[in-house]
């Protein structure tokens, strides 16, 4: 569905990404791990064509056009929302933007599966982390795109509307979609991906299912130790336990 | 605390302070070039208010009449409440909750809170009282120049109080509340909150004149700040020692209540459900709902009107007033805008319309308002700000393209860059229309006709450059 070729990414003289490649697969979650400032933000926003590129990105074989930004939902890392509005003006904003036809039905139940229908008249700038954060997965599920597009969704949700959403990605690949994931905690990963691309210091070191990437990391525990082989952080830990 | 600290942490806050005004305006900019950039782009501001502002001081002190003075006086308040109501935002906001997480007294933090605004403007609010005082110590008298001296600190003490209180009121009852008599009330507010755009033009344009008129009232020296002019009379001087420590104690309880935080209450909906309309329309809808809820941005929208009324005789000097606001709000209309809408399957066309329509609004709105006092005054209707409405909209499309090319969505407030790579084009495009309809008319031309026809021309040639360029690639 999605396949990014040699992106590169650059502010200034500083190279976020670097000749980054992987494709993401219809019915699967692809998760993109790394350290912070590892350059999975830097990535999904040249994907979204937010930030310019050197490179390649492609969905369903075609550029990434206006008019393929609405097979995409999007959830930014950072709040992206239009804060002065109330969750009710900001969907209708993106709802006429994105042409969706009777929108109201799959709002009103996503509003609910996310509690917060309490919010809808309220300013956004107002709302808790959690509920901007909210705001922001409803906008990106309302008109039921293909591919998802989550950087680090998670942050910031309660136990509830956390277990909802991984379920609404496990139906949405089930259904045929893809979801493109970035997080750097491992047990979610570890949980959710299909196959995992680990991404340390603008470069993919390693790509594959979590089998595949112990065998590249010649490790026999779980994802964060396969992680910590892969990204060469083993040694500087054991470094840093030594000293303290 | 020492004062010293505290004056540190207020230069964390407001180098905070500018570097997210740049850098939620900036779109290609490394972080690093926009921290770097903050102090100079400051600076720049900083003096040019000030070169702005010190003007008036000195052409008052050149014939210091007490009308002069007042005026002078009146001015300086409604220009330091104009300016200081496009920072204003970020100290009601949440820019400052650092600081309750820190082992600070509610004191200290009011204070750091005055120290970080008053680092904004402080070369102006410094250099015009002692402008002034050099200016009237040179040109007038000492006595004048001391009591003038007062007279500004007065009025920049009120300046600062009166936005901190209407600030605070408008973020916690009007600005987030929606429908009904609210939302009335909400732009009720907004119209007085602009009062000093229109306070700016009433001390330029109208009161000398409104002054020379009722200049016989006595009642004149005993309010502010006409009773500063009269330096001389002994009720008018106690009157103004009286409104300067008014000003003071005012100053005092405004800075408690900075430490206030802002609640919003949830408001729970009757029904869940949106409205959708055209995506065009869309834009010019969360427009709308942006504007009326932002004080900074009200006040650009009622600039054309303020501009027209400042000089309502001949038409089309009127005209070229709004234009030139106008010229303003086509590139302020793009600050609006935050990179979400470059995630969403929007193309050029439909957001150029969108804020071209925008643009035309407001300036439609102010050419009819113009035309209503036109004729109540007796000036009779005139046409020629309808037949600038093409070269208003070749200017939303030639803004549009500069901003989707070289990624400017910047405000006036924040560098030359855009003032520059905009102001003068846009000048060029507002004012060609009205230019050539003015030297045609010497050769029999319809001035009204004309003017259309290069509108509808530059319009032309705008709108194909870009086709021409698209289909280039």
């Amino acid at each position: 569905m999605l396949k990014v070729s040699d992106l590169t990414v650059r502010y200034g003289d500083k190279v976020a990404v670097s000749s980054v490649s992987f494709e993401v697969r219809e019915g699967e979650v692809f998760g993109l791990l790394g350290p912070n400032g590892a350059g999975k933000s830097s990535t999904i926003k040249a994907i979204i064509g937010l930030v310019p590129f050197e490179g390649d990105v492609k969905l369903f074989n075609r550029e990434i056009d206006v008019r393929a930004k609405n097979s995409i939902g999007y959830v930014p890392e950072e709040f992206m929302l239009l804060e002065s509005l109330t969750p009710r003006e900001f969907f209708e904003f993106i709802a006429s933007v994105r042409r969706i036809e009777n929108v109201n039905d799959r709002l009103e139940k996503l509003v609910k599966a996310f509690g917060i229908a309490n919010y809808f008249e309220t300013p956004i700038a107002a709302l808790s982390m959690g509920t901007k954060q909210k705001v922001s997965i409803i906008a990106a599920l309302m008109h039921s795109p293909p591919l998802l597009i989550l950087d680090e969704p998670l942050n910031g949700l309660d136990a509830k509307s956390s277990r909802i959403l991984k379920e609404i990605m496990a139906k949405h690949v089930e259904n045929g979609g893809a979801v493109l994931f970035s997080t750097h905690i491992m047990e979610i990963a570890e949980k959710l991906c299909s196959r995992i691309a680990v991404i340390s210091r603008g470069r993919i070191v390693a790509e594959g299912t979590i089998e595949e990437l112990r065998k590249i990391a010649l490790a026999d525990g779980g994802l964060e130790e396969i992680f910590l082989k892969l990204t060469g952080q083993m040694e500087e830990i054991d470094e840093i336990l030594r000293v303290l | 605390m020492e004062f010293s600290e505290l004056r540190e942490i207020s230069g964390v806050l407001y180098r905070e302070i500018i570097f997210k005004s740049l850098s939620e305006t900036a779109v290609r900019r490394d972080p690093e070039k926009i921290l770097k950039s903050v102090n100079s782009q400051m600076w720049v501001n900083k003096v040019l208010i000030t070169l702005f502002t010190s003007a008036i001081p000195i052409f008052t002190a050149l014939n210091p009449s007490p009308l002069g003075c007042s005026v002078f006086l009146l001015y300086i308040l409604f220009v330091f409440v104009f300016f200081f109501l496009q920072i204003v935002t970020a100290f009601v906001s949440q820019s400052f909750d650092l600081l309750y997480t820190l082992p600070l007294s509610e004191e200290e933090i009011s204070r750091i809170k005055i120290l970080t605004f008053l680092r904004i403007f402080d070369l102006p609010l410094a250099a015009i009282p002692v402008v002034t005082l050099i200016a009237f110590g040179i040109f007038s008298s000492p006595l004048l120049a001391f009591w003038m001296f007062l007279g500004v600190l007065t009025s920049e003490l009120l300046a600062v109080s009166s936005v901190f209180r209407l600030a605070r009121f408008f973020y916690s009852k009007i600005a987030f509340s929606t429908g009904g008599w609210k939302a009335l009330l909400r732009v009720v507010y907004m119209i007085a909150w602009s009062a000093s755009v229109f306070g700016v033009y009433l001390a330029m344009g109208y009161l000398p004149e409104l002054l020379n008129v009722h200049a016989d009232i006595s009642a004149w020296k005993f309010l502010y700040p006409f009773c500063f002019g009269y330096a001389r009379d002994p009720a008018a001087i106690a009157f103004s020692l009286g409104y300067f420590a008014a000003s003071v104690i005012l100053m005092k309880r405004t800075l408690p209540e900075l430490n206030e935080r802002i609640a919003v209450t949830a408001a729970e909906a009757r029904k869940i459900s949106v409205k959708t309309t055209h995506p065009v329309l869309s834009f010019v809808k969360k427009d709308l709902k942006i504007v009326s809820r932002s004080p900074g941005y009200l006040v650009l929208v009622i600039l054309p009107v303020a501009e027209g009324m400042l000089f309502m005789n001949p038409a089309f000097v009127s005209v070229s007033m709004v234009l030139l606001a106008t010229v303003i709000v086509a590139f302020t209309a793009y600050s609006i805008e935050n990179e979400y809408t470059k995630t969403l399957p929007v193309n050029f066309w439909t957001i150029t319309a969108g804020k071209t329509l925008f643009i035309l609004a407001i300036y439609v709105l102010a050419v009819l308002f113009l035309c209503a006092v036109r004729i109540l005054k007796g000036m009779g209707f005139s046409a020629i700000g309808l037949a600038q409405i093409p070269s208003v909209m070749a200017m939303g499309v030639f803004v549009s393209i500069v901003q989707k090319k070289v990624g400017l969505n910047r405000d006036l407030y924040t560098g030359l860059t855009p003032l520059l790579i905009l102001f003068i084009p846009c000048s060029i495009i507002a004012y060609t229309p009205i230019v050539a309809g003015m030297i045609l008319r010497m050769m029999g031309f319809s001035f009204v006709l004309t003017s259309l026809a290069f509108g509808v021309l530059e319009l032309a040639i705008v709108v194909g450059a870009k086709v021409v360029a698209d289909r280039l690639g």
